[in-house]
C-alpha cells in the first residue's frame, strides 16, 4: 500500500511539474543589483529636508563597460518620473531630477568623481546626454531609454580594463524624493545584460522599506591600501541594525544612525581582507519607510567603491579567527 | 588629373546609381548598408574631398571611399588615436579631429607620408570653414583660426564658454554655440550678443544664404536665430524629433536633416517665415528602410545623396533624389519605342529597356538636359522635351546630347504633345505648332496669326490619303497642314470637342474627346461611339487612341485598355477589356505581343496576343518552398507542422531585371507579427525559428508594390503533450490515480485511524494539559530570573565607576544565561582601587546565588573589617562565605574562583591575589622580578602571576593566599578574567579557543585603546563562535597602568 502511495505522490508532482512548464528569464545588469537587495535609489530634489535621507540630492554611478566592447549599449532608468507610483511628494508633486551620463578624459579619473559630495569637479568629463524628468504620466512606473552610448565614449581605465561612464542623478529644483533604479542593457527596448559590465558608486542613498526584514548589502571594495575603514551613515533613523561581514568578520556591529544624524564607526582591515569586497548588511527592521545615505571610507577619507557586482565576490566568512589552535593548554 | 577625379566622381556615381532605390515621401526608402569591415558602427563625421572622396570619421580610425572601395587609417598609419570625431576638408588640407588628441592637419593626396600636427594639447569641440577659413573651438572656449601660410592653428581669443557645442564663422563675427546659449562675437573675441536657450542645443548649422543659425535641443525644438547685425532669436520651432543627435542643411538650403538616438532622422524643409510652422517632409526609420533607427548625422555630399552615419550600425546611404527615382518602380513620365528598345524616362534619367522582360539595359544620365517631360523617338535620335520646354535630340549610341532644337524667339509656354511625322518633329503647344525638319534643321511656327483657329494645339496625325498633317486645336476643331505649311480648316463639324488624340488609318478614322469619349467616322460623318454592339460603355475619359496592324483599336483611359474591333455587321465592339489598371500616362508602345503602358509607379504590360486577358504582372513573385529544418514541406503538409524546436523557412523569387538591381522584398507573417519586414538586398528567403501553434499566413511582397503580394497559409499544430486534451486526460488519470489510492488507504485503515485517532486525542489532551502547566511554571520561573537579573545588576559596579576610578580599562561581562555566575567587583580604598574578576560555582540562578554570597562577603571584609591587601581580603572572603555555608548544616561545596587586584594610580603599585584565576601582564618591557615570561612576541612580554590552587569556599588544609606586589610602568596592561573566553567552543572544528589563544590576542591587541580592544575582543569571540552557543559566562576585565 505504501508503495501505490509513493507512485501515485511523485506522478503528481511530475504532472505538476511538466504542466507548470519552465520559465526562463534572461538576467540582466540591474543596478543596484539582485546581490544587494536594495529596492532603488532615492534622490530628493534641491528643497527637501535634508533628514529626509539625502545628504546632497546627487547621486553618481559609475559604469563600466568592457573594453573590447564594440556594440552600442543602453541605461533603462525605471520610474524616472518624479510622480505618481513609488515616489515620495512633500506637497504634492513640484520636482525635476536629471540624468546626466559623462564620458571621456576625467569622467573617472578626475579625483573629485570619486568623492562623496558634489564639489567643484564631480561631473568632469564630456557630457554626452541629459534627460531632465519632471512628473511624466508615461515615465511613471515605466520604463525610460537612456542611448545608445558608444562604449569608446567612456573613460578608459587599464586597471579595470574598461571603459567608464559617470551616470549623475540630480535632484533639481523641487522637494521630492525620486525613487528608481536601472538596468545596463544592451537593447534599447528590452534588458538584456551587457558581458563584462559592472556599475559602482562611492556614495549611496537608498530606500529602506517599512517592515520588509530584508537584508540589504552593499559591497565597498577593499584595495591593498587600506588599513581600516570607516563606515558612515546618515539618517537611518535607528531602523534596525548595520553589520559588516568579510571573510575574516562575521557580522561585526556597525554603528547606526537616528533621525537626520551622521555617525561613523571604524574597523580594521587585515591582510586576508585586501583585495576582497566587505558586505555592510543593512538589516531593516523599522515599521516605516525611511532613506538614509552611506559611504565607507579608508584610512585617508577616500571614498571606497560599492560595486553592483562585488569584487571577488560575495564575501563569506570562512571560520578562521588567524589564531593558530592547540588541543592542549 | 582631371580624368582621375572624373574617374572617382564617376566611381561615387556608379556606386550610387547601383544602389538603385525606391523613394517617396513617407514610403519606404532603399538605404545602401555599406557594411565594411575598414568601417567601425560608431560614425562621428563625413567630409567630402575635392578629389570626391568620401572622409568618414569612426571611433575606431579614418575611412576614405573613393565610390569602389574603403581605405582605413588608424594610429598604425600616423594617426594620433584611432576615435576620430571630426573630419573636415578644405583645399588640400584634411583636418582630423580626435576624441581627446587635438587635431591634426595633413594633406589628404599625401597622408601616409606627412603629417602635420596642430592643437595636440587641446580637445577641440568644433570646427568650421568660411571663405576660405577653418576655425576651432576648444572645450575650454579657446578660438583657434588656421593659417594656412604658416600651416599652423593661430590662437584667436578665449570666449570663455563653457559647454561648447559648436562654432560658426559669419562675415564679420564669430558665433559660439554652447549647450544653454548662443553667443555672438565679433572676430576681435567682443562679446556682441547672448542669446540664451531653456533647453540644452546638441547641434547648429549656419544657413548662409538666409542669415540664419538654426540650433536644435535635444527635445527636438530649433531655434532659429538671425546673424544679422547682431544677432536675435526668431522663432523656436517644435519638431516631432527628440533624442536629437545633430543637424544638417541640404545642400541647397531647403532642407533640414535631424538625426536622432533612437527615432531615424526627419527631414524639415527650412522654415522661411518666423511666424509659419516647421514643415514635416520625410521621416525615414527603419521600418520604412534605414538600416537603424540610431542616426549621429547626415552628410550631403556633391551629389546630393545623403551619406547617414550611424550610431551603431555604420555608414549608409541614401541615393539622391534624382537617383533614387532612376528605378523602375518610380513615377515614369513618357515612354517610347527606339530600335529595338524601350526607352522611358522618370524626368531625370533615360532608362532602356528590353521590351519582352521590361529588364533595364541601359541608363542614361541626362544632367545636361533637365527634366524630361516628353520622350519621342525619331528613329535616330530619341527627343526629349524639357520642364522648362527645351527640346533636345539626344543619340544613345554615342550617350550625349546631338542637338538643341532652336525654337527662336518663339516661346510655345507649354509643349502639349510631340509628334514624329515625316521627318518632321510636330511640337504641339499653347502658343500654336512647332514644325522641326529633321535634315535641314528648319523651323517653322504657326499661330493664331498664322491662320490657325486657336492657339492651343493637342493632337496631330498624318492625313491618311496625303502627306498633310492634320492637327486637332482645343474646342476649335481639326486643321489640316501641307506641306508648305498652308493652313486648312477641316470641314468637320467637332469644334465644340476638345479632341486630345488623333487616329487616321487605312481603316480608322477616330479621334478622342476630354469628355465626350470615342467618335469614329462613319459614312462620312463622326459619330459618337459610346456604346459598343456588346453593349460594352467605354470610359468618356480617354487619354489616347491607337491601332494595332490597322485591325484593332487601342482605347486608352486611367483605368483601362479596350480593343476595339470592327464586327461583321461592321460594327465596333470590344474584343478584350483590361480593367483597373492604374494608368498615368498616354504613352504605349506595343512590341512582341505586348502592350506596354504607364502606370503609376512603374511600367507594366498587358498580354494582347492571346485569348488570355490575365494581366501580366511586372515582377510577379512566386514562394517557391518551405523548408522545415531544411527539408522540404509539400503543400499538403502545411496544416500539419508541429510546433517545437525547429526552424521554418520560406523561399521566394521574382524575375531579377538586371544584375545590377536588386529586388527588395517586405514580407510579414500574419499571426506571428504586426509590420511589414524588410529584407535585406539580394536576399529572398526567410527564416522564422520557433514558432509557437496557430494559423499563420506568410504574405512576401516587392518593397513599395503592394498589388505584387502573394501569400500562403500554414498551420503549426500544439505538440500532443502541450494539447488542452492530453493535458486534461492525463491529470485526470493521474488525479484518479491519487484519488485511487487515498480510497483504498482509506478503506484499509479505516479502523486503525479509529482507534489511533483516540488514542492520539486522549495523548495529546493529556500533553496539552502538561505543556500548559510547564508553560506557566516557565514563564513563572523566567520571571523570577528576570527578576533575579534585576537584582544581580544592582550589585554589579557601573561602568562609569570604573571610568571614574581607572584611567583606562575596560570589561567584557557577557552572561551565558540571564543571571551570570560570573560577576565583577569594584572598591576604593585609600586611593587603593580593589577590582576582582569572580567565577562562581555553576552558572545561571545556582551561580548568581552563590555571586550574592561571595560578593557579600568580599563587601565585608572591606567594610567591616576594613583589610585592604588584596591576600588578606581573600582569606577574610573564604572564612566568611564557608561559613555562611556552614550555617545551612548541609555539605554545600559551593565558591568561587576570583583574581583580586588592587592598584594605586598614583604609584602604580598593582598588589594582586588569586584563587585558582591568574592575573596577565602585557609590557613590552622586561620585568626580572616575575622571572622569564610566558610568552614573547617581539618586544611584546606577557608575563603570569599564577593564583593559589585553593578556592574561596570550602576547602580542607587551608593556607593563607599569597599576595604578590609589583610597581608597574605607564602602558603596563593587565588583565584578569575567568575561564569562559578560553573555554568557547568555536571556529572550524568547533573546539576551545585555549589560553594560549587568548595570550595571543591580547598580547596583539595590548598596544590599542582599551575601548578598542573590548570590541576586538567581543568580533573575534563573534568570529569563533560563530554559530555556536556560548558555554559559560564570559568575563574579562583589562586595565592600563
Amino acid at each position: 500500500m505504501k508503495k501505490i502511495k509513493a507512485t501515485c505522490y511523485k506522478t503528481f508532482v511530475w504532472s505538476c511539474f511538466l504542466m507548470g512548464g519552465l520559465h526562463n528569464t534572461a538576467s540582466a545588469q540591474r543596478v543596484p543589483s539582485i546581490a544587494e537587495n536594495i529596492g532603488c535609489c532615492a534622490t530628493f530634489s534641491e528643497s527637501a529636508p535634508k533628514s529626509w535621507g539625502d545628504d546632497d540630492n546627487v547621486q553618481v554611478y559609475f559604469v563600466s563597460i568592457a573594453k573590447n566592447s564594440t556594440r552600442p549599449f543602453y541605461i533603462r532608468v525605471f520610474d524616472a518620473d518624479v510622480g505618481g507610483m513609488h515616489d515620495m511628494a512633500k506637497s504634492g508633486f513640484n520636482s525635476t531630477t536629471s540624468f546626466t551620463i559623462y564620458g571621456g578624459k576625467g569622467a573617472y579619473s578626475n579625483k573629485a568623481a570619486k568623492g562623496v559630495d558634489p564639489i567643484p569637479g564631480y561631473d568632469a568629463g564630456i557630457k554626452i546626454i541629459e534627460r531632465k524628468v519632471g512628473e511624466d504620466p508615461k515615465l511613471d512606473n515605466n520604463w525610460m531609454t537612456i542611448g545608445p552610448l558608444n562604449p569608446k565614449e567612456g573613460e578608459l581605465d587599464n586597471a579595470m580594463g574598461a571603459y567608464i561612464f559617470k551616470f549623475i542623478i540630480k535632484g533639481e529644483a523641487g522637494d521630492d524624493g525620486n525613487l528608481y533604479h536601472f538596468y545596463l542593457t544592451s537593447q534599447a527596448d528590452e534588458n538584456i545584460e551587457i558581458p563584462g559590465s559592472n556599475a559602482f558608486c562611492y556614495e549611496m542613498s537608498l530606500r529602506v522599506p517599512s517592515n520588509s526584514k530584508k537584508i540589504m548589502h552593499l559591497y565597498p571594495y577593499i584595495d591593498n591600501d587600506v588599513i581600516n575603514v570607516k563606515v558612515h551613515n546618515f539618517d537611518f533613523d535607528n531602523g534596525g541594525n548595520i553589520r559588516l561581514t568579510s571573510v575574516v568578520k562575521n557580522s561585526h556591529a556597525v554603528k547606526a544612525s537616528a533621525d537626520g544624524n551622521w555617525v561613523t564607526s571604524i574597523h580594521d582591515v587585515s591582510d586576508k581582507e585586501r583585495n576582497t569586497s566587505f558586505d555592510l548588511n543593512v538589516l531593516d527592521a523599522a515599521s516605516f519607510s525611511n532613506d538614509m545615505t552611506i559611504f565607507v571610507t579608508n584610512q585617508y577619507d577616500e571614498a571606497l567603491p560599492f560595486f553592483t557586482k562585488p569584487i571577488n565576490g560575495v564575501p563569506k566568512f570562512d571560520y578562521r579567527t588567524g589564531y593558530e589552535v592547540k588541543d592542549e593548554e | 588629373m582631371k580624368s582621375k577625379l572624373q574617374k572617382v566622381f564617376r566611381g561615387v556615381g556608379v556606386f550610387i546609381l547601383m544602389a538603385l532605390s525606391i523613394s517617396g515621401v513617407g514610403q519606404a526608402v532603399h538605404v545602401n548598408h555599406l557594411q565594411d569591415e575598414s568601417v567601425s558602427d560608431f560614425i562621428y563625421g563625413i567630409d567630402q574631398g575635392i578629389d570626391g572622396l568620401i572622409y568618414v570619421a569612426t571611433d575606431n580610425g579614418l575611412v576614405s571611399y573613393n565610390g569602389e572601395g574603403f581605405k582605413r587609417y588608424s594610429e598604425v598609419d600616423g594617426l594620433l588615436e584611432n576615435f576620430v570625431t571630426d573630419v573636415l576638408v578644405l583645399n588640400e588640407h584634411l583636418f582630423i579631429n580626435y576624441f581627446e588628441a587635438g587635431v591634426t592637419v595633413t594633406n589628404p593626396q599625401k597622408f601616409e607620408e606627412e603629417i602635420e600636427y596642430h592643437l595636440t594639447a587641446e580637445r577641440v569641440v568644433s570646427f568650421c570653414r568660411y571663405n576660405g577659413e577653418v576655425n576651432a573651438i576648444t572645450d575650454q572656449g579657446d578660438i583657434y583660426r588656421y593659417d594656412f601660410q604658416e600651416s599652423t592653428f593661430k590662437f584667436a581669443f578665449k570666449s570663455k564658454v563653457a559647454d561648447v557645442v559648436s562654432i560658426h564663422s559669419f562675415d564679420k563675427m564669430e558665433i559660439v554655440v554652447s549647450d544653454s546659449s548662443v553667443l555672438i562675437f565679433s572676430k576681435e573675441g567682443e562679446l556682441l550678443n547672448k542669446i540664451e536657450t531653456t533647453e540644452r542645443i546638441v547641434h547648429s548649422v549656419l544657413d548662409i544664404k538666409d542669415q540664419k543659425l538654426f540650433a536644435v535641443a535635444s527635445t527636438g525644438n530649433l531655434y532659429a536665430i538671425s546673424v544679422i547685425g547682431t544677432g536675435e532669436l526668431l522663432s523656436v520651432y517644435q519638431t516631432l524629433a527628440s533624442n536629437v543627435m545633430g543637424l544638417t542643411l541640404s545642400n541647397d538650403g531647403r532642407k533640414l536633416f535631424v538625426p536622432t538616438r533612437s527615432d531615424g532622422f526627419y527631414v524639415y524643409e527650412v522654415p522661411k517665415s518666423e511666424a509659419s510652422d516647421i514643415l514635416l517632409i520625410e521621416h525615414l526609420q527603419e521600418k520604412n528602410g534605414l538600416v537603424s533607427n540610431s542616426v549621429k548625422l547626415i552628410y550631403m555630399d556633391a551629389h546630393g545623396n545623403s551619406w547617414i552615419g550611424g550610431y551603431g550600425d555604420g555608414l549608409s546611404v541614401l541615393p539622391s533624389v534624382s537617383s533614387r527615382t532612376l528605378g523602375l518602380n518610380s513615377r515614369i513620365y513618357s515612354l517610347t519605342q527606339h530600335g529595338e528598345s524601350l526607352f522611358a524616362t522618370d524626368g531625370n534619367s533615360l532608362f532602356e529597356v528590353i521590351p519582352r522582360s521590361l529588364s533595364p539595359k541601359n541608363t542614361y544620365e541626362m544632367d545636361a538636359v533637365g527634366s524630361i517631360r516628353i520622350l519621342r523617338s525619331t528613329g535616330e535620335y530619341l527627343v526629349c522635351v524639357t520642364e522648362d520646354n527645351r527640346v533636345y535630340l539626344y543619340d544613345t549610341e554615342s550617350n550625349r546630347v546631338i542637338q538643341e532644337i532652336d525654337l527662336g524667339d518663339w516661346d510655345p509656354i507649354r509643349i502639349n504633345e510631340v509628334k514624329v511625322i515625316g521627318g518632321q518633329i510636330i511640337m504641339l503647344t499653347e502658343a500654336g505648332v512647332g514644325f522641326h525638319r529633321i535634315n535641314d534643321n528648319r523651323f517653322k511656327v504657326l499661330s493664331i496669326v498664322s491662320g490657325l483657329p486657336s492657339n492651343r494645339a493637342l493632337s496631330c496625325t498624318k492625313s491618311h490619303d496625303n502627306e498633310n498633317i492634320v492637327i486637332s486645336l482645343d474646342g476649335a476643331g481639326l486643321v489640316e497642314i501641307d506641306s508648305l505649311y498652308n493652313v486648312k480648316i477641316m470641314d468637320v463639324d467637332v469644334v465644340n470637342y476638345r479632341i486630345n488624340s488623333l487616329l487616321r488609318s487605312d481603316r480608322y478614322n477616330c479621334f478622342t474627346t476630354i469628355g465626350e469619349g470615342l467618335f469614329c467616322e462613319v459614312d462620312g460623318i463622326f459619330e459618337s461611339i459610346n456604346e459598343l454592339d456588346n453593349n460594352i460603355e467605354l470610359e468618356s475619359f480617354l487619354l489616347n487612341i491607337g491601332t494595332i496592324n490597322d485591325s484593332l483599336l487601342l482605347a486608352f483611359s486611367s483605368k483601362s485598355i479596350q480593343l476595339i474591333q470592327q464586327n461583321k455587321r461592321g460594327k465596333l465592339s470590344i474584343s478584350k477589356d483590361f480593367t483597373d489598371l492604374d494608368i498615368s500616362s498616354p504613352d504605349y508602345s506595343v512590341n512582341a505581343g505586348k502592350l506596354t503602358y504607364i502606370s503609376n509607379h512603374s511600367l507594366s504590360s498587358v498580354n494582347i496576343s492571346n485569348n488570355d486577358d490575365r494581366l501580366v504582372e511586372y515582377f510577379p513573385i512566386t514562394i517557391t518552398d518551405i523548408k522545415l529544418n531544411g527539408n522540404r514541406v509539400p503543400e499538403s503538409r502545411l496544416t500539419d507542422i508541429v510546433a517545437g524546436d525547429h526552424r521554418i523557412r520560406f523561399d521566394f523569387i521574382s524575375p531579377q531585371f538586371s544584375s545590377d538591381l536588386q529586388h527588395i522584398y517586405e514580407y510579414k507573417l500574419d499571426g506571428f507579427e504586426g509590420y511589414w519586414n524588410l529584407c535585406e538586398p539580394g536576399a529572398s528567403h526567410m527564416n522564422y525559428p520557433n514558432i509557437s501553434s496557430g494559423e499563420y499566413r506568410f504574405r512576401v511582397r516587392l518593397l513599395n508594390r503592394p498589388e505584387s503580394e502573394v501569400s500562403i497559409s500554414l498551420t503549426v499544430q500544439t505538440p500532443l503533450w502541450k494539447r488542452t486534451w492530453f493535458v486534461v486526460t492525463v491529470s485526470v488519470i493521474v488525479l484518479g490515480l491519487l484519488i485511487f489510492g487515498l480510497w483504498i488507504r482509506e478503506v484499509y485503515n479505516n479502523n486503525l485511524k479509529s482507534y489511533l485517532k483516540y488514542q492520539i486525542n486522549k495523548r495529546t489532551t493529556q500533553l496539552e494539559e502538561q505543556s500548559l502547566e510547564i508553560s506557566h511554571q516557565n514563564q513563572e520561573i523566567l520571571d523570577s530570573i528576570i527578576y533575579a537579573k534585576r537584582l544581580q545588576s544592582a550589585i554589579l559596579p557601573k561602568m562609569e565607576q570604573f571610568d571614574s576610578l581607572l584611567e583606562e580599562v575596560f570589561v567584557l561581562y557577557i552572561p551565558k544565561d540571564i543571571v551570570a555566575g560570573d560577576f565583577y567587583w569594584l572598591h576604593e580604598q585609600n586611593g587603593n582601587v580593589l577590582f576582582a574578576a569572580a567565577d562562581c560555582t555553576g552558572h545561571g540562578v545556582p551561580g548568581a546565588m552563590v555571586s550574592v554570597v561571595c560578593h557579600n562577603a568580599l563587601n565585608q571584609s572591606v567594610n567591616e573589617y576594613k583589610l585592604e591587601t588584596p591576600s588578606h581580603i581573600l582569606d577574610q572572603t573564604a572564612m566568611l562565605v564557608d561559613e555562611t555555608f556552614a550555617r545551612s548544616g548541609e555539605d554545600v561545596k559551593d565558591g568561587m574562583d576570583i583574581s583580586l587586584c588592587g592598584f594605586n594610580r598614583e604609584s602604580r603599585k598593582l598588589s594582586w591575589a588569586g584563587a585558582y584565576n591568574p592575573i596577565w601582564i602585557v609590557t613590552e618591557r622586561l620585568i626580572p622580578e616575575l622571572g622569564d615570561p610566558t610568552m614573547a612576541v617581539d618586544n611584546c612580554q606577557l608575563y603570569e602571576i599564577k593564583a593559589d590552587k585553593q578556592p574561596i569556599g570550602r576547602y580542607p588544609n587551608r593556607s593563607l593566599y599569597t599576595n604578590h606586589e609589583l610597581i608597574l610602568e605607564k602602558g603596563d596592561c593587565f588583565y584578569v578574567f575567568t575561564d569562559g573566553f578560553p573555554d568557547q567552543f568555536g571556529g572550524p572544528k568547533g573546539r576551545k579557543f585555549m589560553y594560549k589563544s587568548f595570550k595571543q590576542l591580547l598580547m596583539r591587541i595590548s598596544s590599542k585603546p582599551m575601548s578598542h580592544q573590548q570590541v576586538e575582543l567581543n568580533n573575534v569571540l563573534s568570529d569563533w563562535m560563530g554559530e555556536l552557543e556560548q558555554v559559560d559566562d564570559i568575563l574579562i576585565i583589562g586595565n592600563r597602568a
